[in-house]
């Protein structure tokens, strides 16, 4: 059984034009210890889809079925969640770590509160407990330990020291390293990675995604990494998920993602990259409003196979390999 | 960027909704007085029996101790007040606007020099600065103008100061410098212009402190001689007859009371309507869409 | 009319840090052929967003020279810097943020003809119109505000405003960064049609070596403010001599394959630039680095044919 399981997922965030529709019937899975990417350009839904998993959308209204480890947590109510599976069962990374990082604190106070509140043996805090942690601080110091260790874990070097430090007096791989350590801390079952590596250079994007490999296989956690670059899913993914204008396009494993694409779309955008060839082809139109999408599938107005059909009804998924999964009516050869 | 969402935001906001509203009460009167008054001669005609009456159907503010009515004087006085608060603080934006956009252009001693000068001025208590500079000058109208300017005008060099700083980090002003406009070009026609809306709530906030230092500056003799209708000097000939001619005092003093409640009121709504910070992440939603929608 | 249309000699840029001194470009020395599009790699910090603003004199120059078509730019009055402006023009990374927020479109790119011509109005909007036309916009596009505009056509606005002066050179920061891959193939497939239009030179400021091989003639990379390695674009990819250069283009992982996290990486982060250590700057990364690499700073040196590299071991690194 999938560990997560997103069944026709919906969501709608209020403009002023009307209701732009992020997510339009998504559906996804993710097994236990499996690595899959998200990918897709801006305005496809990968973010929305990683907030809705972790309840944070917004202003957002999500309608649909969230299952992880069984459990509905659309039905669950976002109270719970907040308090028993997100930053649990379920943590995050996020692009920017000084948007999650406190700026003004020391790198080991932010672990020691980390580990106060959502250590795996800890249990929820309850109201008044949370209510109380607004005006007292704690720090265990018996804790100083296991904060080193964890950050040689990540390999961050002299970890005593880093302890000491401010988030700014790191670099932006230490400080991408340490919210991958304080990403592993609850011993979730699953991490929602977004865009991890964007922000950063690709010598230490290189070292990053292999300290996230290695963890991640390492401790058999799950991880839905969303990225927009291709050749970084590929690096670190066993399955992909392209999504297009909220509608997700092909699920493949990444061989053959990469091997035999067979959405339209999907291949107009491997096509796209720059390439040893120096041919550039790029992909005619652009990004559907959210706002008063094309109906059907939304890319059929791009799309060189495109037919009546198409604009009317959306394709259902169809297997066309073990575990290559498309919505296409009109497919690429393979 | 249209007229239109500023007024709806405008109309939104209830503080500055009724600032506004107060503001173009006082305006309107102001332009209009002289016809409107219900005793046109009050401002320099004398009616010895008819003094020191208390409010009627007559006169609803009562009359003062030369008989005339209080209440025609006191719309009289509302253009006085304005005009004087109005050219004080456009001198002062003339004075304080371009030393803050020299100081915030350039670095060095000419900057540090403006910076320094302001802050001088900053660190006298404004009433007595204003109150010695319009002794120093004599008592007139044009007088308390030119002291309200000198008061006020540290304020606008900081703040243009500040602003132009902030911008002069910003690419499409560096751009302009890549291109090969000239300072004058890029101060007159890009850093200028984007200070418009936090000059536009200074101005607002600083004409209600005018409206008061210049009721200050009347009620110690420095404004207007007499018979001028101006509200300082009003309170200051009532003060004798307190408490007894209450409304002699009160009628001016709830009329600064109201205008300057009412300019601050609009300048705190303008601020919040046209916060740069607000307006940037409008933008930047916008932008968003378009980038969503793109056609 | 020489060859060599843009030259930098021995350039440096300091920039005095919390009282430390940080070289922020050390000593470069490149040429810029005429007509060619030369690309300027390395990671954030290594200098190259300051050289290319030192280039077109946003950023002042601490030491060495610059010279544009033969001529020595430090030495230039303002008229003669003027001059030199309309024919070197940069485009800046953010094209959305290098707009005035107040202007629109139209008069944003009306204005460098404002500042350097005699058009009268007629003939400007003219001319506005045509290179909207030639960036792939519609003249309705003139109308509008830069946050109107996509991020695809805020770049097309940006490689406007240069292209209404007719300049010869263009300096070109990061021009794809931040782009979907579709939106920036667009934008690359313009950028080549306007340099063979034009018979533009360019220097190509980036940090994406697959667009940096696609796009260039030669690729310099550069490493804590000075150019390490400077190739043919098919030599620096297919034969670089320099570590860094191999590490880097080890790090980029490609689309349908895993080649990143399986091998070995180069461990750390640069060292602090304003704290440098003695000799090589590379050497407490480098994998191969020797006694001689801690004591003798190498230079840039010829290792091949148009090809040069700083490194002593330059020989020994070739695959």
């Amino acid at each position: 059984m999938s560990l997560l399981e997103v069944q026709r997922l919906f969501v709608r965030y209020p403009t002023e034009r009307g209701p732009a529709q992020a997510l339009d019937g998504v559906s996804l899975s993710i097994g236990q210890g499996e690595v899959v990417g998200l990918v897709g350009e801006s305005g496809c839904g990968k973010t929305t889809l990683a907030k809705a998993v972790l309840g944070i959308l917004g202003s957002g209204e999500a309608e649909g079925v969230i299952r992880f480890r069984g459990q509905d947590l659309l039905g669950l109510g976002a109270d719970a969640v907040r308090r028993e599976i997100r930053g649990r069962a379920i943590t995050f990374v996020p692009q920017d770590p000084f948007g999650s990082l406190h700026p003004l604190y020391r790198v080991g106070d932010q672990i020691a509160d980390l580990m106060a509140w959502k250590a795996p043996d800890t249990a929820p805090p309850s109201r008044l407990q949370e209510r109380l942690a607004l005006f007292t601080r704690r720090r265990r110091p018996a804790h100083r330990d296991a904060a080193i260790a964890m950050l040689r874990d990540v390999q961050i070097p002299n970890p005593e020291q880093a302890l000491a430090k401010l988030p700014s007096e790191l670099s932006g791989g230490q400080r991408q390293r340490l919210t991958i350590a304080m990403a592993l801390l609850p011993q979730p079952e699953l991490i929602l990675a977004d865009e991890p590596t964007t922000a950063l250079d690709v010598t230490i994007q290189a070292q990053v995604l292999r300290l996230l490999h290695n963890l991640v296989r390492e401790k058999g956690v799950s991880l839905l990494f969303t990225t927009h670059d291709l050749g970084v899913a590929s690096e670190i993914c066993d399955r992909i998920v392209v999504m297009y204008a909220g509608q997700e396009a092909e699920v493949a494993p990444t061989r053959s993602f990469f091997a035999a694409p067979r959405h339209p779309y999907t291949a107009a955008l491997l096509q796209s990259l720059p390439n040893e060839q120096g041919v550039l082809r790029d992909i005619p139109g652009s990004i559907p409003p959210l706002v008063n999408p094309p109906g059907g599938c939304r890319f059929h107005p791009r799309c060189p196979n495109a037919s009546a059909r198409c604009a009317a009804e959306r394709p259902p998924p169809v297997e066309v390999a073990p575990g290559h999964w498309l919505r296409c009516w009109h497919p690429v050869a393979a | 960027m249209g007229g239109t969402s500023f007024w709806s935001r405008l109309a939104r906001d209830r503080l500055a909704t009724t600032g506004f509203a107060i503001t173009v009460l006082f305006v309107v009167i102001a332009a209009i007085a002289p016809w409107i008054v219900p005793y046109p001669e009050a401002a320099h005609e004398i009616a010895p029996m008819n003094r020191l009456r208390p409010p009627s159907e007559a006169h609803w503010f009562g009359t003062d101790r030369l008989g005339a009515d209080v209440f025609s004087r006191l719309l009289l006085g509302t253009r006085e007040t304005l005009f004087v608060a109005l050219f004080g603080v456009g001198a002062a934006a003339v004075i304080g606007v371009p030393l803050g956009l020299i100081a915030g252009w350039l670095d060095g001693w000419v900057s540090d020099g403006i910076m320094r000068l302001a802050d001088i001025f900053l660190a006298i208590p404004q009433i007595i600065l204003a109150i010695a500079i319009a002794q120093t000058l004599g008592p007139s109208l044009v007088n308390v103008v030119l002291a309200l300017g000198f008061t006020i005008w540290p304020w606008f060099t900081r703040l243009v100061f500040a602003e132009t700083r902030a911008l002069r980090r910003e690419p499409f002003i560096e751009a302009c410098a890549a291109l090969g406009a000239s300072p004058w070009r890029t101060l007159a026609l890009h850093v200028l212009p984007n200070l418009a809306s936090p000059l536009v709530v200074r101005v607002t906030l600083s004409m209600g402190f005018a409206v008061l230092t210049a009721a200050a500056l009347g009620f110690l003799g420095l404004g207007a001689p007499a018979p001028s209708p101006e509200w300082g000097r009003t309170i200051a000939e009532a003060r004798e007859y307190l408490p007894d001619a209450w409304w002699y005092a009160l009628a001016p003093g709830l009329a600064i009371f109201i205008v300057v409640m009412g300019f601050n009121m609009l300048g705190d709504g303008l601020r919040d309507v046209l916060d740069p910070k607000l307006r940037r992440s409008v933008a930047a939603s916008r932008a968003q869409s378009a980038k969503v929608q793109e056609a | 009319m020489s060859a060599t249309l843009l030259e930098l000699v021995a350039l440096a840029v300091h920039f005095q840090v919390k009282g430390r001194e940080l070289r922020a470009v050390d000593g470069v020395d490149l040429r810029l052929e005429r007509g060619e599009m030369l690309g300027l790699v390395g990671e954030s910090g290594c200098g190259k967003s300051t050289l290319g603003k030192t280039v077109i004199g946003l950023v002042r120059a601490s030491g060495g020279r610059i010279l544009f078509d033969g001529e020595a730019v430090e030495g230039l009055g303002r008229g003669g810097w003027r001059k030199v402006r309309r024919r070197l023009q940069y485009v800046y990374q953010d094209p959305g943020a290098s707009l005035d927020p107040r202007w629109s479109v139209g008069r944003s790119l009306e204005e460098p003809l404002v500042i350097h011509t005699d058009l009268d109005r007629t003939a400007r909007r003219a001319r506005v119109l045509s290179t909207l036309a030639e960036v792939g916009l519609r003249a309705e596009h003139a109308g509008l505000y830069p946050h109107e505009l996509s991020g695809g056509q805020q770049r097309r606005v940006g490689l406007a405003r240069i292209l209404t002066l007719q300049p010869e050179c263009v300096v070109l920061d990061e021009p794809t960064s931040g782009l979907d891959v579709s939106v920036q193939a667009t934008i690359l497939k313009l950028l080549r049609e306007l340099r063979a239009a034009h018979n533009l030179t360019m220097l190509f400021i980036s940090h994406d070596l697959s667009v940096v091989r696609m796009m260039c003639d030669r690729v310099a990379v550069m490493y804590l403010g000075r150019i390490v390695e400077i190739a043919p674009v098919r030599e620096l990819f297919g034969n670089a001599r320099h570590p860094y250069t191999r590490a880097l283009l080890d790090a980029v992982p490609e689309p349908g394959e895993r080649r990143v996290i399986g091998r070995p990486l180069l461990e750390g982060d640069p060292p602090d630039p304003s704290n440098l250590p003695p000799g090589c700057r590379f050497r407490a990364r480098c994998p191969v680095a020797v006694a001689r690499c801690a004591t003798e700073d190498p230079l840039l040196r010829p290792v091949g044919p148009q090809h040069q590299a700083a490194c002593h071991l330059a020989e020994g690194v070739s695959a």
